[in-house]
């Protein structure tokens, strides 16, 4: 079906403008190890709804399909600060201080990851270029809103997650279930003789028809 | 008379800080680097690096790093409170010679308990350079 192609599509815009930002596992089983995705963020997107209005179709087809496609985000983070002066058993107190006062936890940090995330994928589906998803036609893209979830501390990294929303609106043509053709068989049978026994003879029938 | 919590934090003597101690430092707030305990002696406790923990997609239980740090409440010159940003210095492994390593407080997570027996317990949060 149609939807299928729009999902396809996401993903290929996305992976097309990740640019190493992040990744897009579309379809495969994204990880939850948290030393995974400290290394690179991951956006799934997946099918999550679909509605088929009864006044966007005829009988016959086509039907209208509004699609709705849920793009999820998976970010971990470390906490940050001034290494430079925390490993320098030179740095005075107050450059300790300075330093200590300056830095942000794992859960801000995920936090700010997240949001770049967001606005990183929001402006890749939204930039009026992409208004096509990369098809022949306008499937009048929509982004309808986001979730943040709670953070979630593993171990010494924290994981956030959050979920889009896009609506897409397509034309479904039925096609019928196409059968598997059967397997020919060729063969020639040479009757010599009919159920009374007599001897065929075409040309005699030949004869006999045409009398 | 001594009773059972004078008891249990004067056997923090032995089970925290003895043979199987490892010395670590704190980093206060105040920039007061704590390396010794009130008594002058290294500062020493229980490190943790790794915890089991339960996936929740496969009620599997996986060993994950998550580092933790227990002290004996009265070794320290001044005790870490929750949401306080604090730095914590450990070796990166039980061996000797191991590197040191660089961890911040969780200041998330509240310090758990132990209060009454003392022991503090110190959830520590990886950390990376800071972009400037």
């Amino acid at each position: 079906m149609e939807f299928e192609n729009i999902k396809d599509a996401l993903d290929t815009l996305l992976e097309t403008n990740a640019a190493g930002r992040f990744a897009v596992l579309g379809t495969r089983k994204r990880s939850h190890d948290a030393e995974v995705v400290h290394n690179r963020a991951q956006v799934t997107t997946y099918y999550a709804n679909g509605d088929f209005p009864k006044s966007g179709g005829s009988y016959g087809g086509p039907f209208q399909h509004d699609v709705i496609l849920k793009i999820e985000f998976l970010v971990s983070a470390a906490a940050r600060a001034d290494l430079a002066i925390l490993n320098n058993p030179q740095a005075t107190a107050p450059q300790l201080t300075a330093a200590l006062a300056a830095s942000t936890d794992a859960t801000a940090e995920a936090d700010a990851a997240l949001d770049a995330l967001v606005s990183t994928v929001w402006n890749i589906i939204m930039s009026p270029e992409n208004s096509k998803l990369g098809l022949s036609y306008n499937p009048q893209r929509w982004i309808t809103g986001f979730q943040k979830n709670d953070p979630s501390p593993k171990g010494a990294l924290v994981l956030l997650s959050g979920s889009m929303t896009m609506i897409a609106s397509v034309l479904e043509y039925p096609t019928p279930e196409v059968g598997v053709p059967g397997v020919s068989v060729d063969t020639t049978v040479k009757l010599t003789a009919d159920v009374s026994g007599e001897t065929l003879d075409t040309a005699a029938q030949g004869v006999k028809e045409g009398a | 008379m001594t009773n059972v919590r004078a008891l249990a934090e004067r056997d923090l003597g032995h089970t925290l800080e003895r043979e199987m101690g490892i010395a670590v430092a704190l980093i206060a707030p105040d920039g007061l680097k704590i390396s010794t305990t009130n008594d002058g002696r290294p500062l020493v406790g229980r490190v943790l690096w790794s915890q089991p923990r339960t996936n929740t997609e496969s009620g599997e239980v996986v060993i994950v790093p998550d580092p933790v740090v227990e002290l004996r409440r009265s070794s320290l010159s001044r005790v870490p409170l929750t949401g306080e940003h604090w730095s914590v210095i450990i070796p990166s492994g039980p061996t000797a010679g191991a590197p040191l390593e660089i961890y911040m407080l969780d200041a998330s997570r509240s310090l758990e308990g132990g209060r009454n027996l003392g022991v503090i317990k110190l959830p520590l949060q990886r950390v990376k350079q800071a972009v400037p």
